[in-house]
C-alpha cells in the first residue's frame, strides 16, 4: 500500500494545516496537499502525476517528522499513524523535498529603476510615476521593437480595462440566471456611491437582500477594490452562501471549517458560531479584509454579545450587514447594529440615549424625523408595497379520498415507519431514518415514487432482514396499485380549467406517470425535470409558452426561468420544507404577472399532507405570506428543528390523541410566532418609515 | 462608457491576430480559437465558445461571457497587456499640399491668404501611453497619451491615426532614441499638468470624507470613554480602556480605508517618424501685412491656428489689424463705415474711437471732432454749421426762432435767438430771383412788395411784408420752400 493511500482526504487536509504551522512543507507544496485532501474529500480519484506527488510530499511529512509534531486536536490519530510510519523509516536529516528552483519574480515586486528614467512629480504630492515605467523605457532604449498590430491591442486593452468612478454597475452583465430589479440596481449604486461601501441592507424579507450584497461585493471585486472577503452567516445559511455566490454571482468561497487555514483564501464564508472559537477568531483578527458580510445581522443587536464584539474587531474597508429586522424590541438594538457599521452615526450611547430615547418608551424614538435622517446615512430598506406590487393569490385546497388500496399501503407503510422511525435514533443523516422520511413523502405523491424506494429498501443491507421481508411485501403491493386518486382529481381539475397550467410534483415517477394519463387525455404536456439537457429544458418551456397546456415539472422548474404567462399552479403534492413550495409559487407570482394567481393544493385525507396543510394554510395562511416571511415565522416557531423535522416527529408519534394535541401545540406556537412577527413587522415599518428606501427623495 | 460594441471589436481583433477570427456556431455564440498564451488560463482547451450578450448565454453554460469584467476578457487584457510594448511607425505627408493644409486651417476674416515658401522633413516622435490609475476607497483609471517631438521637446497632438495599426509602415532607417530619457521626463511634466485639477479634486474629496470620519470616530469613542468613567453600572475603567484600543482600530481602519494612492504606469510606447512641414505664410490687405510661420505634421495635416497678438489664444479666423497686428475677432474693432480694423493695442492708441453720441467704433478716417466741445462723433452725429462752417456735436447745435433751422449755438445767439442769417435780412426786390420765384408759385404772395432777403450756404430766408399778415419763407440750395410761416406783422 502507498503512503497515500493509508491516509484519508480530511487527514491529509489537516497535515497541511499543522505542516503549516511547524513550517515543514513551503507554501505550494502545502497547497498541493491541501489540494490533494480536498479531492479525495469529494471523492475524485487523482491523475497518476497527481499521485505521485501526493507521494513524494507525504514522504516529505515522513521525513521531517511531523506526526511527532504537537497537534491541536490533541490525541490525534491520523497523527499517530503518521508518526508510526516515521518510527518505521530509517533515520535521516530533515528533508522537505528536492532542491526548488528560485519562485520567478511575482507581477508585486519593484523592478529596479534606471536612474535616468526616474521622475519625481512636482505638482502633485502623493502621486507615483511606477517604477515598472523604466521597463518600457528600456525596450526603447534598447531597440527593441514589437509588432504593430500587438501594439495597437495592447493600446486597446488598456482603453478597455480603464474604468471610471461607480458610474454604472460593470457587475450586472456578470451575474447568471438572477432576475435582477431596478430598487436592486438602485441600492447597490446607493451603497457604493454614497454610504462608500458600508451599509446596513434592511430590505423587507423576499426582496433579495443577498442578491443587493452580491451586487456590491462582485462590483468592488471587478473595479479591484476588493481581493479579500469575509461572510458570516448562521450555520444552516454557510452552504446556501457559498451556492448563490458561486452560482449567481461566480464567485468561490471557501468554507471555514475546523480545519481551514483562514490566511490561504481569499473569499471565505464561515458561520458566526465558527468565527469567534478561539484560535479562528484569532486569526480572522489578525487579517484584514477588504469586505466583510454579515448576513442575519440582527444577532449583532447586543453590543455585549461575543458576535457583536468580533464583528467590531475585524479589520475591513468595506462592510455589509444584512437583516430584515433591523429593530425588533427597543431602539438600542437600532444604535448598537449601526454604531457596529459607523461609530458615532448616532452620538454615542449617552448621546442617543438623551436625543432619541423617551424617559420609560425604549422603542418609540422622540425626534422620529431626525433619527430617520441619520438612518438613510447608513441604511437602505426597499418595502415590498413600494417595490413589488403583484396581484393577489387564491388559494384553493381539493381533499382526496384515496381509494381503498392505496389507503391500505399508506396506513400500513406509515405504521412501518412510526415503528421504525424513533428506533433509527435522532440523527437525521441517518440513512435509515432517511430513507423513511422519503419513502413517507413519496407516498403522499403516488405509489409509482414509492415503489421504487421499496424497492431499494428492500434490498438494502442497511436494514435488518425481518424489516426487508416486510418491505419486499409492502413493495409488492405498492407495485400492484394501478390505480392514482390524486391524478383523477388532476384530470377532473384540468379538464374545468381553459387556461394554462403548471402542475408539481417531487418525485419523476410522478411525473412520468401523470405525463402518461394527461396525454391520454389529449392534454399537450411540456415536461420539464432535473435530469434534461439544459436545451431541453429551454425547448419545454419555449413549448409551453408558444403552445402546450400544462406544464408538468419536478422541482427543478423553479430555477430562474420565467413562467409568469401563466396564473395557475397545482402542487400535485406538498413538499415538506416551506421554502420550496413558496419557489413554485414564486414561478408565477412575480414581477410581470399581471392577473391573479391560482393556488391549487392537491392533498389526500388522513395522510402527513393534512397536516401539512393544516398548519400551513389553515394555522398560518402561509399562501397568503411573501417569499421569506414564512421562513420568520417558523424559525421562531422551533429554532432546533426544521419545520421537516417537526412535521416528522409529530406524525410518527403512535398515539393517536398525542399526536393531535402535539400538532395542536405546534400549530398554537406557529400562529403566536406569525402573531409576533406582523406586531415586529408593525414596529419597525412605523419606526423607519418608507424614506429609507434606495430610490427614495431626498 | 464602454459599450459591448466595442468590447467586441477587440475580442474579435485579438483572435483575429492570436489566432483565427471567430467563427458564429449559433445565433450571437462564436467559437474561439485560443492562442497558446491563453492556454494554461483555460485548462489546455484549445478552443471556447464565445458570447458578447449575457441573454446569449445558454443556461447549461460552456459558452464564456466576454463582457468588462468576465473571466475571459480578463485573461485576453492581460494577455494582451504583455506584449506590445514598443514599435515604430513611419507616417507621410503623400500627395498633401501645404497650400491646401492652409486654406483649411486658416481663415482670415479680413486678409487674403499666400503661402511664401514650405519645407517638409522626417521629424522622430515618442508617443507615451499612461494609465493614470487613482485609488482611495474608490478607482478612478484614465489613459493619457502625450507625443513629444524629439528634436524640440514640444508636445504636439496625438492624432488618432497614431493609434491605428495602419500608420504604420515598415522602419527603413534606425530610430534615434538617445533623448528618449528627457522626452519621457518631459512626457511626465506635461501629463501631470493635464491630470493636476482632476487628481486633486479627486484626492481631496477622500481627504474631507477622512476628516469627517476621523473627527466622528474620535468624538464618538471620546464620549464613550467618559460615559464608561463616569458609569455606576460597568468596570469603567476597563471599558474605557477597551474603547480606547477600538478607537485606535477603527481610526487606523479610516486612515487605509480613504489613503489616496495615485500612480501613473507607462503601459506603452510608440516611435514615430512624422512628415513634419514648416511654410511661411502671408496675410495681406490694402492697410497691412504680415508674415507668418506655420508648422503641421502629416499625422494631422492641420496647421495650428495662429496665436493672437493680444491674448495668447489660438484663433481660428484671424484678423489682419490696420497695425499689422494678427488677433482674434474678439481682440479687435472694425470701423462702423469702412473696412478698417484694429487692434486693442491700436485701439488704445486712439486708432478707432467711440461716437459720443451713439458709441459706435469711427476710425480715425470718419472721427469728426466738435469745435466747441472737443468730443468725437460718427459722421452720423456731427453737424456742420452753415453760417460759420464749424463742425459741433448734437449737445451744441441750436435751433433759430425765426427761421427754424439748426446752427450752432454760437450762430444763434441769446436774448433773440435768431440765427446770424435772421439777424441779417436785408430789403429785396421783387426781380430778385428767389423773391420772383415765390410769388410765381404762389398767387397770395404775388400782391407783397415788400420783401426782405438773407442767406447762407444752405438756406435762403425770405419775409414777405403785408398789410396784417407777414410771410417767412426759407427755401433750401434748390428753392425749395422748406419752412413756410404766416405771423402778424409789426
Amino acid at each position: 500500500m502507498s503512503l497515500g493511500d493509508a491516509f484519508q482526504g480530511w487527514e491529509l487536509v489537516h497535515f497541511a494545516s499543522k505542516a503549516k504551522r511547524h513550517d515543514v512543507l513551503d507554501n505550494e507544496r502545502r497547497l498541493a496537499l491541501y489540494e490533494a485532501g480536498r479531492l479525495r474529500m469529494r471523492g475524485e480519484a487523482p491523475d497518476v502525476a497527481s499521485a505521485a506527488r501526493l507521494e513524494d510530499l507525504l514522504e516529505a511529512l515522513v521525513a521531517s517528522n511531523l506526526g511527532e509534531a504537537d497537534c491541536d486536536r490533541g490525541d490525534c490519530e491520523a497523527c499517530g499513524r503518521l508518526a508510526v510510519l516515521e518510527s518505521e523509516r530509517p533515520a535521516s536529516p530533515p528533508q522537505v523535498g528536492p532542491e526548488r528552483p528560485p519562485p520567478p519574480p511575482t507581477t508585486g515586486a519593484e523592478p529596479e529603476v534606471l536612474p535616468s528614467f526616474i521622475y519625481t512629480p512636482s505638482r502633485i504630492p502623493g502621486l507615483r510615476f511606477s517604477p515598472r515605467n523604466s521597463e518600457v523605457l528600456a525596450k526603447v532604449r534598447d531597440g527593441i521593437i514589437e509588432d504593430a498590430a500587438d501594439w495597437v491591442l495592447h493600446y486597446q486593452a488598456l482603453l478597455l480595462d480603464a474604468q471610471s468612478g461607480f458610474d454604472r454597475l460593470l457587475c450586472i452583465p456578470l451575474m447568471r440566471g438572477v432576475r435582477h430589479y431596478k430598487y436592486q440596481v438602485d441600492t447597490a449604486l446607493k451603497v457604493l456611491r454614497e454610504m462608500r461601501g458600508r451599509a446596513i441592507l434592511a430590505d423587507e424579507v423576499g426582496l433579495g437582500k443577498t442578491i443587493e450584497a452580491g451586487m456590491v461585493l462582485k462590483e468592488l471585486i471587478v473595479r479591484g477594490l476588493a481581493r479579500k472577503v469575509l461572510i458570516l452567516t448562521p450555520a444552516s445559511l454557510v452552504t446556501q452562501w457559498r451556492e448563490e455566490m458561486d452560482v449567481k454571482f461566480g464567485l468561490a468561497f471557501e468554507i471555514m471549517d475546523e480545519f481551514e487555514d483562514w490566511a490561504r483564501h481569499e473569499f471565505v464564508i464561515s458561520s458566526i458560531d465558527t468565527a469567534k472559537r478561539g484560535v479562528h477568531k484569532e486569526e480572522i483578527q489578525r487579517l484584514s479584509y477588504d469586505v466583510v458580510i454579515v448576513d442575519e445581522a440582527h444577532k449583532l443587536k447586543n453590543r455585549a454579545t461575543q458576535n457583536w464584539k468580533l464583528i467590531a474587531s475585524i479589520r475591513k474597508k468595506y462592510m455589509l450587514l444584512l437583516t430584515a429586522t433591523p429593530v425588533q424590541n427597543d431602539l438600542e438594538e437600532l444604535f448598537n447594529l449601526v454604531t457596529l457599521l459607523r461609530p458615532g452615526q448616532l452620538s454615542s450611547y449617552g448621546g442617543f440615549k438623551h436625543r432619541f430615547v423617551r424617559r420609560g418608551d425604549r422603542r418609540t424614538p422622540s425626534n422620529p424625523r431626525e433619527l430617520r435622517r441619520l438612518l438613510k446615512e447608513v441604511m437602505i430598506r426597499n418595502r415590498r408595497s413600494s417595490v413589488l406590487v403583484l396581484p393577489p393569490r387564491r388559494v384553493f385546497s381539493a381533499d382526496i379520498v384515496l381509494s381503498r388500496a392505496e389507503r391500505r399501503l399508506y396506513e400500513d407503510v406509515t405504521d412501518f415507519v412510526r415503528d421504525r422511525y424513533p428506533a433509527y435514533g435522532r440523527r437525521s443523516t441517518s440513512v435509515n431514518k432517511l430513507s423513511l422520511i422519503i419513502l413517507q413523502k413519496e407516498l403522499g405523491s403516488s405509489t409509482f415514487a414509492a415503489a421504487e424506494t421499496l424497492r431499494k429498501m428492500k434490498e438494502s443491507p442497511n436494514f435488518p432482514l425481518e424489516d426487508r421481508l416486510v418491505l419486499a411485501e409492502l413493495h409488492e403491493r405498492a407495485a400492484a396499485v394501478a390505480e392514482n386518486e390524486k391524478a383523477r382529481r388532476l384530470r377532473q381539475l384540468l379538464g374545468r380549467i381553459d387556461d394554462k397550467a403548471i402542475v408539481f410534483t417531487q418525485y419523476l415517477r410522478t411525473l412520468q406517470h401523470l405525463n402518461a394519463v394527461l396525454g391520454a387525455d389529449g392534454h399537450t404536456v411540456s415536461v420539464f425535470h432535473g435530469g434534461m439537457p439544459p436545451w431541453d429544458k429551454d425547448e419545454s418551456v419555449r413549448s409551453f409558452r408558444e403552445t402546450n397546456r400544462v406544464f408538468l415539472s419536478t422541482e427543478a422548474g423553479g430555477e430562474g426561468r420565467n413562467l409568469q404567462f401563466c396564473n395557475t399552479v397545482i402542487n400535485f403534492d406538498l413538499p415538506w420544507n416551506p421554502l420550496k413550495i413558496e419557489q413554485r409559487i414564486g414561478r408565477v407570482h412575480r414581477l410581470g404577472q399581471t392577473r391573479e394567481v391560482h393556488i391549487v393544493n392537491l392533498w389526500a385525507k388522513d395522510t402527513i399532507e393534512e397536516y401539512v396543510i393544516d398548519l400551513l394554510d389553515k394555522k398560518i395562511n402561509m399562501f397568503q405570506l411573501v417569499v421569506g416571511e414564512l421562513d420568520l415565522v417558523l424559525g421562531r416557531a422551533e429554532e432546533e428543528r426544521t419545520f421537516e423535522e417537526v412535521l416528522m416527529d409529530i406524525w410518527t408519534v403512535k398515539d393517536i390523541a398525542r399526536r393531535r394535541e402535539e400538532l395542536q401545540r405546534y400549530g398554537e406556537r406557529l400562529l403566536a410566532a406569525k402573531g409576533q412577527y406582523e406586531s415586529m413587522k408593525s414596529y419597525q415599518d412605523n419606526l423607519l418609515g418608507p424614506e429609507l428606501a434606495a430610490e427614495a427623495s431626498p | 462608457m464602454i459599450s459591448p460594441t466595442s468590447v467586441e471589436g477587440f475580442v474579435r481583433r485579438y483572435f483575429e491576430r492570436r489566432s483565427a477570427p471567430l467563427q458564429e456556431e449559433e445565433t450571437g455564440v462564436y467559437r474561439a480559437i485560443l492562442p497558446g498564451s491563453l492556454l494554461p488560463a483555460f485548462a489546455g482547451a484549445a478552443s471556447v465558445r464565445v458570447a458578447f450578450l449575457p441573454e446569449r448565454m445558454p443556461p447549461g453554460g460552456g459558452v464564456e461571457l466576454a463582457v468588462v469584467g468576465s473571466y475571459l476578457l480578463d485573461r485576453i487584457v492581460e494577455d494582451a497587456t504583455g506584449a506590445g510594448s514598443h514599435s515604430v511607425a513611419r507616417l507621410s505627408l503623400g500627395d498633401v499640399s501645404p497650400r491646401e493644409v492652409l486654406e483649411k486651417s486658416i481663415r482670415p476674416r479680413n486678409a487674403k491668404l499666400s503661402l511664401e515658401s514650405a519645407t517638409t522633413e522626417s521629424v522622430p516622435h515618442i508617443l507615451f501611453n499612461f494609465t493614470v490609475r487613482l485609488t482611495t476607497d474608490e478607482r478612478v483609471e484614465r489613459v493619457e497619451s502625450v507625443l513629444i517631438d524629439l528634436r524640440t521637446s514640444a508636445e504636439r497632438r496625438a492624432s488618432p491615426v497614431l493609434f491605428e495599426e495602419g500608420a504604420s509602415l515598415t522602419e527603413e532607417r534606425a530610430p534615434d532614441w538617445t533623448g528618449i530619457e528627457e522626452a519621457y521626463r518631459r512626457a511626465c511634466g506635461l501629463l501631470e499638468g493635464r491630470i493636476e485639477a482632476a487628481v486633486i479634486g479627486f484626492r481631496d474629496q477622500a481627504e474631507n470624507l477622512r476628516k469627517a470620519e476621523v473627527e466622528r470616530i474620535t468624538k464618538y469613542f471620546n464620549d464613550s470613554v467618559t460615559e464608561a468613567l463616569h458609569s455606576k453600572l460597568t468596570d469603567g475603567a476597563a471599558e474605557a480602556q477597551a474603547l480606547e484600543v477600538e478607537r485606535d482600530r477603527r481610526l487606523a481602519e479610516a486612515e487605509e480605508k480613504y489613503r489616496f494612492v495615485g500612480e501613473v504606469e507607462l503601459c506603452n510606447v510608440r516611435t514615430v517618424h512624422l512628415d513634419v512641414t514648416r511654410a511661411e505664410a502671408s496675410l495681406s490687405h490694402r492697410g497691412a501685412r504680415r508674415t507668418v510661420s506655420v508648422e503641421f505634421d502629416c499625422s494631422d495635416p492641420v496647421a495650428h491656428h495662429l496665436v493672437c497678438d493680444e491674448c495668447g489664444i489660438p484663433t481660428e479666423s484671424p484678423v489682419l489689424c490696420f497695425g499689422g497686428h494678427l488677433v482674434d475677432p474678439a481682440c479687435s474693432q472694425g470701423c462702423a463705415f469702412c473696412d478698417r480694423v484694429h487692434c486693442r493695442t491700436c485701439i488704445a492708441k486712439g486708432m478707432i474711437a467711440p461716437c459720443a453720441e451713439c458709441a459706435r467704433p469711427i476710425c480715425i478716417d470718419h472721427l469728426e471732432v466738435c469745435a466747441l466741445s472737443r468730443r468725437g462723433y460718427c459722421p452720423d452725429h456731427i453737424h456742420t454749421c452753415a453760417i460759420c462752417g464749424r463742425t459741433v456735436g448734437p449737445n451744441y447745435i441750436a435751433r433759430c426762432v425765426s427761421c427754424e433751422q439748426p446752427y450752432c449755438v454760437v450762430c444763434v445767439a441769446p436774448p433773440t435767438d435768431r440765427c446770424a442769417t435772421c439777424r441779417a435780412l436785408q430789403g429785396a426786390t421783387t426781380q430778385d430771383r428767389a423773391v420772383a420765384a415765390v410769388r410765381r408759385s404762389d398767387p397770395g404772395l404775388a400782391k407783397i412788395t415788400n420783401w426782405r432777403r438773407a442767406s447762407n450756404p444752405r438756406v435762403t430766408v425770405l419775409v414777405g411784408k403785408g398789410l396784417v399778415w407777414n410771410h417767412l419763407l426759407v427755401m433750401d440750395a434748390r428753392g425749395a420752400v422748406v419752412v413756410r410761416k404766416k405771423v402778424l406783422g409789426r
